[in-house]
């Protein structure tokens, strides 16, 4: 980019946001390079705007000037989705974190993006309610990043994703309009649903600036079992056990025996470290329900593998027990200097099938994969180990990622199930997605968005369906496809 | 200018190989952070400047660059950033992979030097020129003591002075504490009372010993009715905890040195210390020694025996006291105690054995209050900002007395509370342990109406 | 449409004469007729109409074909009748994968064959298409409790004007893949291309069902009621208030003013503990609980209520729950209702001759957060009631969706929000 053209840009947009919320120094910028995955790429202008109207200008200005734009809160994509791979701006939450209205008539909240997950269902705590869709990072994700994403979380599989849970969006368009669609009421709107659409866009379409969220009571009790197998095998045909009973817990989670000592040494969970893997199962509901349903799925673990079945006494043991299981992937810090997380899903029936071969890749490339998921919806999580200074591991590390994800989207899966395709996964969407699966999808972002400046070089292949003015960047790590898409045959 | 690509390991394996790490820096503690950024809205300075350069991932990631020389350690804007840290270690309680931001921060801070004249000279004089002198420390604490004695805070207060004079704010709005100049001295040796426990030294401190003697005397009281002997070294240490923090390695070293001799000639079974931020710092002597091989094993061992008086008390047992205090009291968690020492539980269940005493929680109790070592004196901005939310979740808590552990705090939220002008004592979990366990002295009005 | 295109030659099948007035809509008849066997065939047979060009009216059971505005044009109908297909259906994963053209009732038998349920209850089923209930947005009245179309929708399949049919989403129940399309489609009324293939994910079927039926001398307590049981954990999977026609429609035979009907699902012990609650709410609110029999067939009946037949008005009313008191307000005396409180919707049918005035009022008092809009209505008067209101904020980005997947604006032409 022209330095010129940038210089008047920062100009303007330190007249939108102040001198202290909009700067260009290198120095600073470089701190805008990163979020939770191993991608990076340098920024050049960053923005904290402090106002939605402030968010609308700043867009327009940037649309107008054909920048790209990439949003960023609290920058926890696992998928590189706030990696500003096109340069321009980045535009961060950090001042927008209000809750700005309870609704408990409506069971609505109004947030804007850059509240935390966690601090709303804080809020909400008081007056008997929670919002349901609670990634593991919660305590610092945004709910603004996970409308980016359509986040999920281990209480989903009875609940539903981010987008069940959303029923209007303000959003800030390229052109410079804040559009406010759907709202507080139920969400069959008039008109086509833009808010369902716009979850899980990426911020591709547009940047969102206010969120109504649905709001639950929250469940009498909450019963947490844990049950432990020998090996994974028999702990997923356990879970399938389990779905075929018609009971469907809030949650079902598993852990490998790697994860669980990673776990055990970040956060002493109370996880049996000779066990093969460790399902952690949820069911909410009236106390006496809840009694009855744990022993139900107690005894259909036991009927199914299970060499023990411990269920947690009171609160501070349920807590535990999840304290372990929220905070498992920063706990592989405690086994490995770096790790790279997939995000596969299959169907749940396919789930032993698939943690065979992810295990055979393990043991045929010599690094070590532990699996921590959502076993329920078949959610899977392999964390490939690596260390980052030794040459060579980063590119392997991609490669068995590539051949796990063909592998997931092979047994009828989707090789994202919430963190998103992101920068990391572009060339993987094209295992579940043909080129005019896609081609209609671009067609729509393009109506938002015709000049594709809104977090460019995400979500799409960056081999030609989605080219956009800022290709040849140098200073990321650009990924041919043709080079990772080869699969078994460039394991020699 | 020209920009350095992006921190981007692959490019440059290729293009250097295995990177080696700046002097002084163990790059095993720098890469423990995997920059999953679940430390954010931990963060006392992120939350109040919104700058990713000063929330402690962006900080681990300037010192990864620093580190690998992409960045300068002599940088203005690096030392800025660093030097804007807390160091609370909220984000240590926070960080899933075990990070251990403060000893990093330390390494860091040991090798840039402060960035502003401000700190530079408040080092100089205070951390360097006053805290190893236990001459210089003994004058300072009499001359302050002097001046709460002749009415000086009032006199601020009426004339608006303090607000022009260096430390006026500290001045006008005083703690509970010690206002005579001349008070006697801690005993050298308190008895236990009814059986015996046990032998134990007590860490008198240095500005804990000049500002709050009452509070180490009700300390010893409180040990000794829980069946210890408690004995004092004869010269008084400064266990080197506020150089340390502020990356000021070589005096903190020497004054780790210091303190270990101090105590291991006495004896005992533990060290007690009742400010956190002293406690936090003898607890991790091993790593302030770790350039000296022959005291490092030793400080490490040192560093087992020392104990936070409540963590001592509650962990052996603690006898309930029998004096009843009818009050609502909010516990503030020191960060070198609840994020440092991992210590939350037993102070709040020293104060629940305490007769008549209804806990409160207020919201962030476990938040820095501003404090932090000498950052209100270097940074009071953004330590202003950090206190003004304190001021407002005590308030919302409807305590009547706030309790905390380390004499930093207790000066800090008392000065803000006062100013603010709210009555509200703050006192140490051990004065009003001291109190229920029989102590008369120093007792604000509200304390004497609760135990009357 | 210009003179050019009429005088080519249409595609499709010849269709006689009763065959055109059964297939008519708001009175205009079609020309032709497609019955596509597969997606595949579907994105063919629109290729052809788009290069017509033939406008196109989507066909599936026929039971919301009264929903939306007077069609600009139509020359074809283009029925899913030849795609009625189970694709797949693994029960052990909760998820399934049909054609558009299979009807409800036979999706929801070889479901039940297996203890499982789509927990989506549009009018009507045993006509009712899964593709019209995606495209109609057609939900029933489970929704407060298990949501809509929306929620139940994991993948699509649509066959577009440019002759190719896209996916998106896919088999799994949590998959953030690519966009969400299928909410673009879900209640788009066909506009944006046909709705080929649906993919849904599946629920076990409840072990305990009970219903609670409560009656009041006025409306608003009886909302009161139900708005409050929608809060607790124990919510209603259904909560309807009707008034005494509706009643007697629902085959009941009381002479009550209000009836505030609850359906209960669950567990059994959830079941025994929300009827408790329920029977509290309605004495609480000043309701009085008889233990009335039941008809067995009240809950199908209710819910096919909203699907009328030709000579009456049907009107929806939504809005945030708090604007429900003003929306009761507003309900003409000569109107028939039926309510959903938990989602903030109010049904009414109303007589055609005063429609357009209840229209307006009911519009009034919606407000800006709420809309109007009418479900069903006959030819000879929709011409003259503005069906869905004013466009929506975003119209613009609406219209330019149209455009870029139905550049030459055949499917369902100019009978969605705006003249779409």
């Amino acid at each position: 980019m022209e330095p010129v053209k940038l210089e008047s840009l920062l100009r303007q947009l330190r007249e939108v946001v102040g001198e202290r919320y909009a700067f260009a120094d290198p120095y600073e910028v470089r701190l805008y390079q990163y979020d939770a995955s191993p991608e990076t790429a340098l920024p050049d202008i960053v923005v904290i705007p402090g106002t939605a109207e402030e968010v609308a200008r700043v867009v327009k200005l940037c649309a107008d000037a054909g920048i790209p734009i990439t949003a960023r809160s609290a920058a926890s994509s696992l998928a590189g989705g706030t990696v500003p791979v096109e340069r321009g701006v980045v535009i961060t939450f950090a001042r927008m974190d209000q809750i700005l209205e309870i609704d408990s008539d409506n069971l609505r909240a109004v947030v804007q993006p850059g509240v935390v997950n966690l601090a709303l269902s804080q809020a909400l705590k008081p007056l008997g309610y929670y919002y349901v869709p609670d990634p593991s990072s919660q305590g610092a994700c945004t709910i603004g990043g996970n409308v980016g994403t359509n986040a999920g979380g281990p209480h989903t599989l009875l609940y539903g994703v981010t987008v069940n849970h959303v029923t209007g969006l303000e959003v800030a368009l390229p052109s410079g309009e804040l559009v406010q669609v759907g709202g507080k009421k139920a969400a069959e709107a008039t008109g086509y649903d833009l808010a369902g659409l716009l979850v899980g866009s990426e911020g591709t379409m547009g940047i969102v600036t206010r969120i109504w969220v649905k709001i639950q009571p929250l469940p009498p009790t909450q019963k947490t079992l844990m049950a432990v197998y020998p090996d994974v095998e028999t702990a997923s045909n356990a879970v399938s056990a389990i779905v075929r009973t018609g009971i469907l817990p809030a949650a079902i989670e598993m852990m490998d025996k790697l994860s669980i000592q990673a776990i055990e040494a970040a956060s002493h969970a109370g996880y049996p470290l000779d066990a093969g893997a460790v399902l952690l199962l949820e069911v909410d509901g009236i106390p006496e329900l809840a009694e009855e349903l744990g022993q139900r799925m107690a005894k259909v673990c036991r009927e199914n593998g299970a060499t023990e079945v411990r269920v947690a006494r009171n609160e501070a043991e349920r807590q535990a027990l999840w304290k372990g299981r929220k905070g498992a992937f920063s706990a592989m810090g405690r086994l490995s200097s770096d790790f790279y997380v997939m995000d596969g899903v299959v169907p749940r029936t396919k789930l032993p099938d698939t943690l065979a071969r992810i295990d055979a890749i393990s043991a045929r490339t010599g690094y070590r994969i532990c699996n921590v998921f959502h076993a329920g919806d078949g959610n899977l999580h392999p964390l490939v180990l690596f260390d980052a200074f030794k040459p060579g591991q980063y590119e392997a590390v991609l490669r068995i990622g590539d051949e796990i994800l063909k592998l997931c989207a092979d047994a009828g899966g989707s090789v994202t199930g919430e963190h998103g395709i992101g920068l990391e996964k572009r060339e993987n969407i094209r295992y579940v997605f043909s080129d005019d699966d896609l081609e209609v999808m671009d067609r729509i972002r393009r109506v938002f968005d015709p000049h594709r400046l809104m977090n460019p070089g995400k979500v799409f292949p960056s081999d030609g369906l989605a080219p956009s003015a800022h290709e040849t960047l140098p200073g990321y790590p650009r990924r041919q496809a043709a080079a990772i898409g080869a699969g078994d045959d460039l394991w020699v | 200018m020209l920009q350095p690509e992006a921190l981007d390991f692959k490019r440059q394996l290729e293009r250097d190989g295995v990177p080696a790490p700046a002097a002084g820096i163990d790059m095993d503690l720098v890469r423990d952070c995997i920059h999953c950024g679940l430390c954010l809205p931990k963060c006392p300075t992120f939350r109040a400047l919104h700058h990713e350069g000063d929330s402690p991932r962006g900080r681990m990631w300037q010192i990864k660059e620093a580190s690998l020389g992409l960045v300068g350690f002599d940088d203005p804007r690096f030392q800025a950033h660093i030097y804007q840290c807390f160091n609370c270690r909220a984000c240590e309680t926070a960080c899933p992979s075990g990070v251990q931001f403060g000893a990093v921060m330390e390494m860091a801070r040991a090798l840039t030097p402060p960035q502003n004249r401000r700190d530079r000279t408040i080092r100089a004089l205070l951390l360097n020129g006053l805290l190893p002198h236990p001459r210089r420390l003994r004058i300072a604490g009499w001359l302050y003591r002097l001046t709460r004695s002749a009415r000086l805070p009032a006199l601020l207060r009426r004339t608006q002075a303090w607000k022009i004079l260096p430390l006026g704010k500290f001045a006008a709005f005083p703690p509970v504490g010690d206002t005579a100049p001349r008070r006697p001295a801690l005993a050298p040796l308190t008895n236990g009372l009814d059986a015996r426990r046990g032998r134990v030294g007590l860490l008198t401190g240095c500005i804990q010993d000049e500002m709050f003697r009452g509070t180490n005397r009700r300390t010893a009281l409180a040990l000794a009715a829980n069946g210890y002997d408690v004995v004092v070294p004869a010269e008084p240490v400064c266990c080197g905890a506020l150089p340390s923090h502020a990356g000021e390695s070589k005096t903190a070293a020497r004054l780790a040195a210091r303190t270990m001799n101090a105590f291991t000639a006495l004896g005992i079974d533990a060290v007690i210390v009742n400010a956190a931020g002293c406690g936090s710092n003898m607890k991790e002597y091993e790593l302030q020694l770790r350039d000296d091989p022959q005291r490092r094993e030793a400080g490490a061992a040192f560093s087992r025996t020392v104990k936070d008086a409540s963590e001592f008390l509650i962990d052996g047992g603690m006898r309930a006291p029998a004096r009843r205090i009818r009050l609502r009291v909010a516990y503030q968690d020191p960060c070198h105690l609840v994020h440092g020492q991992k210590i939350h539980r037993q102070p709040r269940q020293a104060l629940k054995l305490i007769p008549g005493i209804e806990l409160v929680e207020m919201t962030e109790s476990d938040w820095c209050c501003g404090s932090a070592g000498v950052y209100n004196l270097t940074h009071p901005e953004i330590a202003e900002q950090a206190l003004s939310w304190k001021v407002q979740h005590i308030v919302d808590s409807g305590a009547q007395v706030i309790a905390s552990a380390n004499p930093g705090c207790i000066l800090q939220i008392s000065m803000g509370l006062q100013r603010a002008g709210h009555d509200l004592p703050v006192v140490h979990v051990m004065d009003l342990l001291g109190w229920a366990y029989g102590d008369q002295t120093q007792r604000p009005p509200v304390v004497l109406k609760a135990m009357a | 449409m210009g003179i050019e295109a009429r005088v080519k030659p249409l595609p499709g099948h010849q269709i006689s004469v009763e065959q055109q007035r059964l297939m008519s809509v708001d009175g205009l008849l079609p020309s032709k007729v497609m019955r596509p066997e597969d997606a595949g065939d579907a994105a063919a047979g629109l290729r052809l109409c788009d290069l017509g060009p033939a406008a196109v009216i989507v066909w599936g059971g026929g039971t919301q074909m009264r929903l939306g505005s007077v069609p600009r044009r139509y020359e074809i109908a283009f029925s899913t009748e030849g795609m009625t297909r189970m694709l797949e259906y693994q029960p052990a994963d909760l998820t399934c994968r049909v054609e558009a053209g299979m009807r409800l009732t036979d999706l929801q038998a070889t479901l039940a064959a297996q203890g499982q349920r789509l927990p989506l209850d549009p009018p009507r089923p045993e006509r009712a298409t899964v593709g019209g209930m995606v495209a109609a947005n057609a939900n029933g009245l489970g929704r407060a409790r298990y949501g809509t179309v929306r929620d139940w929708v994991i993948g699509i399949a649509v066959a577009y004007p440019s002759g190719k049919v896209a996916r998106a989403g896919g088999k799994v129940v949590k998959n953030v893949a690519g966009y969400d399309l299928m909410k673009l489609h879900i209640g788009a009324l066909g506009t944006l291309g046909v709705v080929a293939e649906v993919n849904f994910k599946v629920q076990a079927r409840p072990e305990a069902q009970a219903t609670v039926l409560g009656h009041f001398d006025a409306a608003l307590p009886a909302i009161g009621a139900a708005t409050s049981l929608a809060r607790q954990y124990l919510a209603p999977s259904a909560a309807i208030v009707i008034d005494r026609h509706v009643l007697w429609a629902c085959g009941l035979t009381a002479d009550w003013r209000w009836a505030l009907a609850l359906k209960l699902e669950g567990y059994g012990r959830e079941v025994d503990a929300a009827r408790d609650l329920a029977v509290r709410a309605v004495r609480d609110a000043g309701g009085r609980v008889e233990g009335q029999d039941i008809p067995a067939a009240f809950w199908d009946a209710a819910r096919d209520w909203s699907a009328p037949p030709d000579e009456v008005v049907l009107l929806r009313a939504i809005t945030p729950v708090g604007k429900l008191p003003a929306v009761v307000a507003a309900i003409p005396a000569d109107a028939q209702t039926l309510s959903q409180p938990a989602s903030g919707i109010v049904d009414l049918r109303l007589p055609a001759a005063t429609a357009a005035t209840g229209l307006k009022g009911l519009r009034a008092a919606a407000g800006e957060e709420g809309q109007v809009v009418v479900l069903s209505a006959p030819a000879s008067v929709k011409p003259g009631l503005d069906v869905w209101g004013p466009p929506p904020p975003g119209f613009p980005i609406m219209r330019a969706l149209k455009q870029a997947l139905d550049p030459n604006g055949i499917v369902n032409p100019g009978r969605f929000v705006g003249g779409i």
